[in-house]
């Protein structure tokens, strides 16, 4: 019985190193994880925002910064879509067989994922009784399918992020679309007020000209366009 | 929707505030051209010639008026033309001074109506597009310098020369770096001028702000280690930024309305500049802060208009109710 | 009246009323970039050499050509999310294809592909070019085969061209080359930057707008430039820029795209349109007037009241039954019924709400002239019913058409 206590006292010693190791570990793992996560999302929503910067989803936020109440929806859409497939595409890469496929390849599988990601979703909200079902359905595919989504596990491929980092990508890229829209939308406004405007000016060609100026207010963090 | 950015309301009133600007600016340019030499004065005439031609030509052919007698041309060609190097090829002036002129000002209506200050534009475009030779600044002709490298190279680098043997040299302009815009005394007296002048009184909140921002800042992280006082002191006096601060930054068109509104927008200039110092690439970003604070503004005063709605809707609902009633 | 002729002309087919144009005017007129303001983020990213404004302009077309053809035969009797996913399917394939094909054809020919390595890190992004799916549901879902094609090739020739120009001029003051070859030693770094591509989208909008306005001046072109304004569709902005002219005793705008407005004929809805109920939360503003257009009434209607419990509701009065106002066609212009989508999918304000102030005076009803029909509880229950339907088909519609 004396050595059943031995044994037992020195299995619990060892199981509560093992896990104070083990938990130590994941705690210097997991900020460091945080740490790179902020990183990531700083990057995608000041330092190279997706749409000054990088010129992705330039239309989107144009045209959603031109319609009043849909910034939300349209911002989360984009979140949720770039951080899962991200994370897919990150998981998928580390399969041996794909991480060696030529560029263009792996951008078609990563469209793949995207459409297969999409099309759930819409299956999803068709199926659901989803309040204002009719509006989400009209709009899903422009807020899931383009540029600035596609481009987000692109640019995470090409820059070389870890899983963490690809998913806070994702999920601030929408922030970064948000934050476009936001300032676009306000500027529209201020331009809408300012009756000086010439005539060959008003409209389409003073917002292309006043995005242009934000993206070059934006080109002082780093210096350099986003590409990959 | 009410106008709450200060628009002057007449051509008269701009052509004085361009006058005010103008006078102001002159001392900056004499100084420039006492320590630079004859190639200060002709990248500014440069500048200015440039300025004018495009208002003339591109403002008859698109904006069908005479715009050039409220001299607002020839105050964005000269701020242009003073933030640059001394010895600067003049193209660059002629560059900068265009796209203030044809992209950023004429677009949008003109003089004092542009949402983003034309000069700050202008050399921003010129950072991004030749970063290396608008941040290789001259030695002086007239003096030796403090130092031999421009206070902002210095700050990237952690180096400090803030001493109080040198402190008089940098108010008075010894550093290497922008043509006219070193003289701290030259410019402080402009700001004093334009505390006394009603006119330009309230714009020097936001330019109160910016530095107390910067202030701030730079003493509770300061860029170079071990004397707060000696950072904030270079941070201050680094490149062009009380000269944005004090000339740029109060743009009738860009300030908002409000006294407080005017504080708070120079605050969160100041705020952006040293950010951008800390993240950015670029040694000087001080006119990619003042743009990104043009651009931000429109949405905080936006958001500013409807805080009634989301601060107290409970308050919002019941007023509705209560109007119902009635 | 311009501005609606000018939304017409866009979102509506030519028909044989009006004249028809060359397909390369159509190009001008119809841009996708420079007047519907899409596909803008290959033109800021990829467009920045010759090579890449012509891969990108190949590539558009392929895509637009292929795409419209197959909405019209096909994908638009798909519900709208899924034909979203077959632009984007088919946008991924044409850009395997472009890419494989120029692979085969750099080791037939023994060179490198030099334009598609250049751009293709970009390619993979034109599958989700916006300007081909916009376009698709534009117009290509309201036309026959033939005119799609003619329309897609109006579509690319126009997108090519922009591409092509923006990359030629980004080279060569950006790189200092004209097609790979040094042309010139000035380099301005910030043209070939996204933010450059921008500008000179905005200057090349500014040119073409100009020349609308002035053939516009000629009378030989109507709405083109009004199209390219581009505003925010600020429901609020309609709203009181409606009740301004209802005040001054003007009609309503009545562009079918603009705002949550529902108007209706004279004797639809009582007076006070608070006495409006609708079953359905939607944020509803009803505005009438009568057959010489003099406004009568408008407000928020508002959401029908919960049904009382039994036990304790009191018995309800019938209301005489009245006889339903005759439909009588009006003579002068106006709509009589058109409805509009509702932008806002907010839960129904109250009638008075800050956002929606009354006008204070409504403006007096006509004359009793005729006999007015007596608005009773049941006319508006089955006007009700009407609008009901009316709303949902343009749901419907809407669903189909998203924009």
């Amino acid at each position: 019985m004396i050595q059943n206590k031995r044994l037992a006292r020195t299995f619990l010693s060892r199981f509560i190193c093992a896990a104070t190791a083990i938990g130590g570990g994941m705690e210097v793992s997991m900020k460091n994880n945080l740490l790179s996560m902020f990183n990531a999302g700083l990057y995608a929503v000041f330092l190279q925002n997706l749409v000054f910067s990088g010129g992705f989803g330039t239309t989107e936020a144009i045209r959603t910064a031109k319609k009043n109440g849909r910034l939300l929806s349209a911002s989360l859409a984009i979140s949720l879509f770039s951080a899962v497939t991200t994370v897919i595409c990150q998981l998928l890469t580390t399969l041996p067989r794909l991480a060696t496929l030529p560029f263009i390849w792996l951008a078609a599988l990563y469209g793949g994922v995207l459409l297969g990601l999409y099309l759930l979703a819409a299956g999803l909200s068709v199926l659901l009784p989803l309040p204002r079902k009719t509006l989400v359905l009209r709009r899903i595919g422009m807020y899931c399918l383009n540029t600035i989504v596609f481009a987000v596990p692109l640019l995470s491929f090409r820059l070389g992020y870890s899983i963490f980092q690809g998913l806070a990508y994702g999920l601030t890229a929408g922030l970064a679309f948000a934050a476009a829209t936001l300032l676009i939308n306000a500027g529209m406004a201020t331009l809408r007020e300012n009756k000086a405007i010439p005539p060959m000016f008003f409209g389409l060609p003073a917002t292309l000209i006043y995005t242009g100026l934000l993206a070059l207010a934006f080109t002082g963090f780093t210096g350099a366009p986003l590409t990959f | 929707m009410p106008q709450l950015i200060e628009r002057l309301s007449s051509s008269e009133e701009a052509r004085r505030w361009n006058v005010t600007s103008l006078l102001l600016t002159l001392p900056l340019l004499v100084m420039g051209w006492y320590y630079y030499g004859g190639a200060a004065l002709r990248l500014a005439v440069i500048g200015v010639l440039t300025a004018a031609l495009c208002e003339i030509i591109f403002g008859r052919l698109i904006l069908r008026t005479h715009t050039l007698l409220d001299l607002n041309a020839i105050v964005v060609g000269l701020w242009v033309a003073l933030m640059l190097p001394a010895d600067l090829s003049p193209w660059f002036a002629v560059l900068g001074t265009a796209f203030a002129i044809l992209v950023v000002k004429i677009p949008f209506g003109g003089t004092l109506h542009s949402p983003f200050v034309p000069a700050a534009a202008g050399f921003a475009f010129l950072t991004v597009c030749f970063p290396e030779p608008v941040f290789t600044y001259a030695p002086p002709t007239a003096w030796v310098p403090v130092h031999s490298s421009a206070l902002t190279a210095l700050l990237q680098t952690g180096q400090s020369i803030f001493r109080p043997t040198v402190i008089s040299s940098i108010l008075l302009g010894e550093t290497v770096g922008p043509l006219g815009t070193g003289c701290i005394l030259a410019i402080a007296a402009a700001a004093a001028a334009m505390v006394i002048l009603k006119p330009r009184r309230a714009g020097m909140l936001s330019t109160l702000g910016f530095v107390l921002a910067v202030a701030g800042i730079s003493l509770l992280f300061p860029r170079v280690p071990g004397n707060r006082l000696g950072a904030m002191g270079m941070e201050l006096c680094a490149g062009s930024l009380l000269f944005a601060a004090v000339y740029l930054l109060p743009d009738p068109a860009t300030l908002p309305r409000g006294l407080l509104a005017k504080f708070l927008y120079g605050l969160m200039a100041g705020g952006l500049c040293m950010l951008l110092r800390r993240l950015g690439s670029y040694q000087d970003n001080t006119c990619f802060a003042i743009l990104l604070a043009n651009g931000a503004l429109p949405l905080l005063r936006r958001g500013w208009n409807e805080k009634e709605n989301w601060m107290n809707p409970i308050k919002t609902k019941m007023k509705t109710k209560s109007k119902k009633s009635n | 009246m311009a501005k609606t002729k000018a939304w017409q002309e866009q979102e509506f087919p030519e028909t044989d009323e009006q004249p028809r144009r060359h397909w390369l005017w159509q190009a001008l007129t119809d841009n996708p970039l420079l007047v519907q303001a899409a596909g803008i983020c290959p033109i800021a990213v990829a467009a920045a050499t010759i090579r890449g404004g012509l891969l990108v302009a190949i590539i558009t077309a392929a895509q637009l050509l292929l795409c419209e053809l197959l909405t019209s035969l096909l994908l638009k009797k798909l519900p709208g999310w899924l034909r979203a996913a077959g632009y984007f399917a088919i946008g991924l394939g044409v850009i395997c294809g472009a890419f494989w094909f120029s692979e085969a054809l750099s080791k037939w020919t023994g060179t490198d592909s030099q334009a598609v390595r250049t751009v293709g890190v970009f390619l993979p992004l034109l599958a989700a070019n916006s300007a081909v799916a916009l376009r698709c549901e534009h117009r290509a879902r309201q036309l026959p085969p033939g005119e799609a094609l003619r329309d897609a090739a109006a579509a690319a020739a126009g997108y090519g061209f922009v591409a092509i120009l923006i990359g030629t001029v980004r080279e060569l003051l950006g790189w200092g080359s004209f097609w790979g070859r040094p042309f010139t030693e000035v380099q301005v770094r910030g043209i070939w930057m996204p933010f450059g591509g921008l500008l000179l989208l905005g200057a090349l909008a500014a040119l073409l707008k100009q020349v609308f306005l002035r053939l516009e001046e000629k009378g030989r072109l109507t709405g083109a430039a009004a199209a390219m304004e581009f505003q925010i569709e600020d429901w609020e902005v309609r709203r009181q820029r409606d009740l301004d002219l209802l005040d001054n005793g003007e009609a309503p705008s009545a562009d079918p795209h603009e705002g949550t407005f529902l108007l209706l004929d004279n004797g639809m809805f009582p007076e006070d349109p608070a006495q409006m109920q609708m079953t359905q939360p939607l944020p509803l503003f009803l505005k009438s007037w009568d057959a010489d257009g003099k406004p009568l009434a408008s407000g928020f209607a508002v959401p029908a009241p919960k049904p009382a419990p039994q036990t304790k509701a009191p018995p309800k009065k019938e209301p005489p039954k009245a006889e339903l106002p005759k439909k009588e066609k009006a003579p002068s212009a106006g709509p009589k019924m058109v409805r509009t989508a509702p932008v806002r999918p907010e839960p129904v304000k109250p009638l008075v709400s800050k956002q929606a102030p009354r006008p204070e005076t409504l403006p007096e009803p006509a004359p009793a002239e005729t006999e007015q029909p007596r608005v009773t509880q049941e006319t508006v229950e089955i006007k009700i019913s009407e609008l009901m339907r009316l709303l949902a088909e343009q749901e419907e519609q809407e669903m189909n058409d998203p924009k």
